[in-house]
Parts: C-alpha cells; structure tokens; sequence
C-alpha cells in the first residue's frame, strides 16, 4: 500500500469535483422523487429506516400502526391497506416502536401493541436517541439523499426482493423449532426479569402518553408455536402481561386460535397464516 | 473518538487549522500532543491519567538510559523501563487473566477480575502505546551500544529534559495511530520531529490514503459488521453450513478492511500534519505462504516482534530446534498481546503451528512455482487464515468447537440468502482491491503513472470519485474499530 507522491500527476482535485458533482445530481434525482427508497439490506439498517421513516416523514394516510418485533414483521396488512404502517422493529419488543410513534410528526387513530415473547427483549433506546439527535433529525428532513433508505445498495438490492403478502408456505424447521424449545425451558433469570421490568414500565408510560394524544391503543396478541408456548419462560412470560395487562381494562385483539397458529421456526407465523392476520386486522379498521 | 464520527471533522478542522498558523509554528508539538490529549480522553477522560504516567515514566527512563554513565547502568535503566512497561501492560490487560487463573488454581469459585475489583476498564490502545515505549527504551540503549541498525536513535534524546519529554508524549501519543497504531518505532519516528509548512503536505498521497481508508472502513467492513454479526452464541447454531461459511468469509473481509482502513486513515492524517507513518499492509490475501502473510498483515506488530523479541531470542540462527520453539513463542505472545483470553493464545498457536509445519515442509516457501501451484497455495493461506479469525470472533474457545460442530450438522437447514448475498457484495472491493494490486500489476501501474498516461489518470480520478461518493452514499452503520479493544 505504498503510495508515491507527485504534484505533476495530482489526481485529488479532479477527484474531489468528480464525487461532488455525483452527490450532487444524486441529491437532485432524491429531492425529486426520481430514487425509490430502499427498506435497509441489513436487520440493523432495516430497523433503522423503518423507524427513521416514520418519524420523519409526513403520512397523512396512515391510520394504523402496528408497533412490535419480527413477529409483527411477517404481517403484511400495509400491502393490503395503506392506512397501516409496520414498526415490527426486529430483536426488540414494542416499546421500540411505540416510542417512535409517541415522538413522530405522524398521529395515527390507533396503535396495534405486539404481546408476546418478544417483551423480554428489551428497548432500543441507543437508536432511538440517534433517530431523535438533532443531526440525524436534520439528515432525515434536510439531506434524504443521506438516509440509509436512499443508499444505493439499498436501492439495487431492493429490487431483487418480492413484495407480497402471503406466498407459498415454507416446510417448518423441527431442529429451528426444537431450538427454541430449548432455548425457552429454563425459567426467566435475574437478567430477563430486569429487562422485562423496564420493558412494562416503559409500555405503561408510552400507553399513557398515547392514550392522552387521543390514540386508541389496542393490545395485540402474538402467540408462539404451541411446543414454545408450552414452555417454563413461555407460560412466565404470559403469566407477567396479563397481570400487567388485564382484559379487563385493555383492548385486546387476539386474530389466531392458539391451534391455528403455524410457524416456520417455532416463532415466525408461516407466510399464509401471516396474511390472514393481516387480512383480519384490516377489517378490524373498517372503511 | 472515532475517526468516523461527526465531532471527528470539527476535530481534526481546529488542529490542522491552528497547526499551520504560522505564528504557532515553533507551537506545532504542543498543539499535537494537547490535541491528541483530547482526542484520547473525549469519552473517558480517567484513562488519559494512565497515558500520561506511561508518557512520562517512558522519558525519565529513556533520558536516564541516555545519559547514564556506564553500560552496565544504562542497561540496568533500560530493563527496568522495559519491566514497568510490561508491568503496566500485565496489569491492567492480563490483570484478570492473571488473578482468576490464580484463583482457579486454589479452586475459589466466582473470582472477580482484578479490573472489576478496581472497576477499572481496559485502557483504550495500552497494547499499542507500551509497545512503542519499549521501542524508545530498546532503541535507546541499543544506540548507546553502537547497533547501527538504530542510527537514527542518537537524534531520539535531546539534551533538554523537557524537549525529550515533549517529543516522547508526540511520539506514543500522535493521535492518528494512539488508539490501533500502526505501531511506531522510536528511531523511524523522532528525527521526524521538526517545524512543518503547509506547503509541503502531500495532498494527493494524503487524499488517496484517506479515501482508501475510509471506504474500506465505512463501506465495506461496517455494512459487512451488520451481517457478521451472527456469527455469535447462539445465534450461528441456526445458520446453515453455507451462511456460517459465507459469514465467516465475509468476516475475514471485514476485519481486513475495518484495520487496514484504520491503518490507512491514521497515515493520511499523519501525511497531513507532515509525518510519515510506516504501512501496516501490504496486500496480505495475496499471500501464498503463512511467513510472507505475517509479512504482509500488521507489519508494524510483525516487525516489532521480529526486532525486539524473535531476533533478541536468537531467531532462526540458533539450530533447528531453537528456531522452532522461538516461533512458537513469538506466536502465542503475539496472540495474547490482542487480548487476554485462552481464544487469543491458541489463535497465536495456530499460526505458529501453521508456520512451523510450512518451514519443516518447505526449503524456501517464497519460491516462484508455477501459476496453478500459486493459486492452490493463495486458497490454502487465505482459508488457513480466515478459519482463524473465528478465535477473534467468538469469545470463548468453547463456541469456536461449537461453531464448526453447527456448521458440520447443519447442511440441510435453509440458506439465508438475504444474509448471503450483501455479504458477498460487500465483500467484493476487498477482493478486487487485493487482485488489482498483485506485484506484477503494481509495477505495470507505476509504469503508467511515470508515463503520464492521460487514459490511467482518468480511469484513477474516476475511481477515487466513486469511492468517495460511496463514503458518503452508502456507509454502513458506525461501528468502533476492531482493534480499539486491543
């Protein structure tokens, strides 16, 4: 990586002019509508825009959104219905989401509240004060073509994934499935139990906050496989939201029979299944 | 503070800025060192305490061993300067190695760490900064010794305590390589110590340095960081052989590129305020042996181990058996060096094995076989060295067995191609990078370049462009580099 220096032979000033002019007229065709945005390649980049997007951009249609993991991922119901928007935020529970859509510039009539096994997640509370910094704000309104929802990869990759709801099921994995089991035995421990701690409290004081700007906040039930609901943390974890979360005095949507529910790896709805959630929850809306 | 991060630029605009003013010219060490200062400290400012002791122990001794009377005192000053080194190394990086395997030997479950007792965090760059102390001390004495190799030594210590300390504190804390070096050597980097003019920046050096770096950085090994990711507990034991693999090529990528963009940024920066830091790589894929790979990766490290602990220990020149049991050493050393854990030494093993298995078997490795044969040997270095890197990415040993037990029974599980395919995208400047720079190659662009060839200078302007434009188009998630937790 030796490198030679020559004044005669500079190429940096060319260079610089070069890159300027390309970030420019990229800027331009953004500004202008010309770049499709991307969704993010990554989990991280994905969480990111789907969060970032939310909070930035105007949304007048969006009357619905769903807050929650990967498991409200796999739903589909903006593709059938644009009044809903998706903040399935993966590897993180709801309150992710939630506190999004409490600090957005969007107010959607109702919020749909993932519950299930992804509260003993936790909270992105790191990217979410990066969403909210007073640089990443200005990028967001500012500079989109500085978004990771305009990255060029983004964009190229984009266009290779297919957007659809529903789609042909997949064979469920035993050993995924097993796995999870597994995984899910022992009881909670000192450390999920603080997590989920911070997790309720946060969703009772975003609840609140989203209640007091007019929101109607709906509870939505999300169950396992039925091998992972029959599990020591499953059945903990079930045990701790209703307590914090009575039927009595929350709206709860439960769209699936446990019986009903297939998945792919033990936690992933199967994608037909998925689109007759989706299909439910938008009826629910009504016109 | 990392050189990715916004604070970074304002950073870096107010030093070069009050660097060049003329009026603080006979200023510009003061400025550098205050500057590196606050570098170092921005988000723990209790560490720089550390810093500073080891700044100043390093010049009293080293100014001591100068100017000590006799050889058998001025040694005495060096070994004690090289013992406080390893000591302060030993205890704030082995310190928790050191006391839980102490109290594992008088079977006292839950030992706590030395550093949590203290609740003292691992100190940012100490492998590197004591390092380059030992190097000052060594290269010190060895100049005292009439070695001619460390000529350059006898322009290290100036006759005032105060200027020594001053340029000591500039050598070990410049901040461009403080934190993940390269590391410096004293007699490379003192007679460098002078005013500089603003004229006399390499602008285009330091311009293709720094765009370089920076993609291989914010492009490349943080979008890659994303995907890598899952090669964690428990996360590998759902990927299926085909995804584990490619993740862990993906990472061999990556850590090239986030060090080797490390490394080259840190040059740039030093090109910009008038100091020339040594390469740190040269193309290492490229390798077709295990010894011209550890001459090609990490340089500054191999080098510094080469000099002051292989030769020192007799090298090669002592019979076969001796020069098997010094590589050997070199190589755990060296392995523990990047952090202390069991993973850290037996990856140093491995390649100490690896090295000493190619020197029974082969006469002269280097030698020039035919292109096939080359190829055959670039794939063996390149997979021998990229298996390796698991120790670097799983924490325990345990999970590095455990990984390869996954990646063995899960042939059948479903491919993640969403994971795979920016992977292998991401993964492609690295690979172009290092097949565009192939010795044979390199010489024919340099030709190209002395020829003032107007279609290469374009075809250069427009990669440079490109590569700029994705820095700040496409950059991945910031991410610390690799080699901070060393």
């Amino acid at each position: 990586m030796t490198s030679s220096t020559s004044n005669s032979k500079d190429i940096w000033v060319p260079s610089l002019c070069v890159a300027a002019g390309l970030i420019f007229v990229y800027a331009v065709l953004v500004q202008l509508g010309k770049v499709p945005s991307g969704k993010g390649v990554s989990q991280y980049q994905q969480n990111w825009v789907t969060m970032e997007k939310f909070s930035a951009d105007r949304m007048p249609q969006v009357e619905a959104v769903l807050c929650g993991s990967s498991m409200t991922q796999t739903l589909k119901p903006q593709l059938i219905d644009d009044r809903f928007y998706n903040m399935g935020v993966l590897g993180t529970s709801a309150l992710t989401g939630l506190t999004i859509v409490n600090r957005s510039v969007n107010k959607p009539k109702v919020v749909f509240i993932e519950m299930g096994l992804p509260v003993a997640n936790g909270v992105e509370t790191t990217m979410i004060a990066s969403i909210e910094s007073p640089y990443h704000k200005w990028v967001a309104s500012r500079a989109k073509f500085l978004r990771q929802d305009y990255q060029p990869t983004d964009i190229l990759l984009a266009k290779l994934r297919k957007k659809t709801v529903g789609g042909a099921d997949f064979p469920a994995n035993a050993e995924a499935i097993a796995g999870q089991v597994k995984r899910h035995t022992p009881l909670l421990v000192g450390s999920e139990l603080t997590m989920m701690d911070r997790v309720f409290a946060g969703l009772h004081e975003e609840i609140d906050r989203a209640k007091a700007n007019g929101v109607k906040v709906v509870l939505l039930e999300m169950r396992c496989s039925q091998e992972v609901e029959a599990t020591a943390k499953m059945q903990a974890i079930w045990g701790r939201i209703q307590r914090e979360f009575p039927e009595s005095e929350y709206t709860w949507s439960k769209p699936l029979q446990p019986s009903d529910v297939v998945t792919s790896d033990g936690i992933h709805l199967v994608p037909s299944v998925a689109a007759r959630v989706s299909q439910a929850l938008v009826d629910s809306l009504g016109r | 503070m990392l050189f990715t991060a916004p604070e970074f630029a304002a950073f870096l605009l107010i030093t070069f800025g009050l660097y060049y003013v003329s009026a603080f010219r006979k200023h510009q060490v003061h400025i550098l060192v205050g500057a590196s200062m606050v570098f170092y400290s921005w988000t723990q400012p209790v560490l720089l305490a550390l810093l500073v002791t080891s700044v100043l122990l390093n010049s009293l001794i080293s100014y001591r061993t100068f100017f000590a009377k006799d050889s058998s005192s001025q040694l005495r000053w060096a070994i004690s300067g090289v013992v406080v080194n390893l000591g302060i190394l030993a205890f704030f990086k082995y310190g928790n190695l050191i006391y839980s395997l102490v109290r594992s030997a008088f079977s006292s479950p839950g030992a706590e760490g030395v550093q949590h007792t203290l609740g003292i965090a691992l100190p940012i760059g100490i492998s590197f900064y004591t390092f380059e102390g030992i190097s000052l001390l060594v290269d010190v004495i060895r100049s005292k010794q009439g070695d001619t190799k460390a000529l350059g030594a006898n322009r290290i210590v100036d006759e005032s305590f105060w200027k020594h300390t001053l340029n000591t504190s500039l050598f070990v804390t410049f901040f461009p390589h403080l934190i993940a070096g390269p590391i410096l050597k004293a007699r490379h980097y003192f007679p460098q110590i002078q005013e500089k003019f603003f004229a006399a920046i390499p602008w285009d050096h330091a311009y293709r340095t720094l765009v370089t770096g920076f993609f291989l950085k914010m492009v490349v090994a943080d979008n890659l960081s994303a995907f890598t990711n899952f090669i964690r507990f428990p996360e590998y034991q759902t990927l299926s052989t085909a995804t584990g693999l490619t993740l862990l090529f993906g990472y061999s990528m990556q850590i090239f590129a986030d060090f080797a963009g490390y490394s080259l940024i840190a040059i740039g920066l030093g090109a910009l305020f008038g100091y020339e830091l040594p390469d740190n790589f040269n193309f290492p894929y490229i390798a077709r042996s295990l010894s011209e790979f550890w001459r090609r990766w990490h340089i500054s490290l191999s080098t510094w181990l080469r000099d002051y602990l292989y030769i020192p220990l007799g090298g090669n020149k002592k019979g076969n058996v001796r020069t098997y049991i010094n590589l050997a050493l070199v190589m755990v050393l060296g392995g523990l060096w990047h952090g202390a854990a069991l993973s850290y030494a037996v990856w140093g093993a491995y390649h100490g094995l690896g090295l000493a298995i190619e020197r029974l078997f082969t006469r002269n490795p280097d030698r020039e076989p035919g292109q096939f044969v080359n190829g055959v040997r670039l794939l063996l270095v390149f997979s021998f060295v990229s298996f390796g890197w698991l120790l670097f990415k799983l924490n325990q040993f345990h999970e590095v067995v455990d990984f390869c037990r996954y990646m063995a029974s899960n042939l059948r599980l479903r491919n993640d191609l969403p994971t795979i395919g920016p992977t292998l995208l991401f993964s492609i400047p690295v690979i172009v990078y290092h097949l565009y720079n192939f010795d044979s190659r390199r010489a024919h662009r340099a030709k190209l370049i002395a020829d003032g060839n107007t279609g290469y200078r374009m075809r250069r302007i427009a990669i440079y462009a490109l590569l700029l434009t994705a820095i700040i188009l496409n950059d991945g998630t910031s991410n610390d580099f690799i080699y901070f937790q060393f």
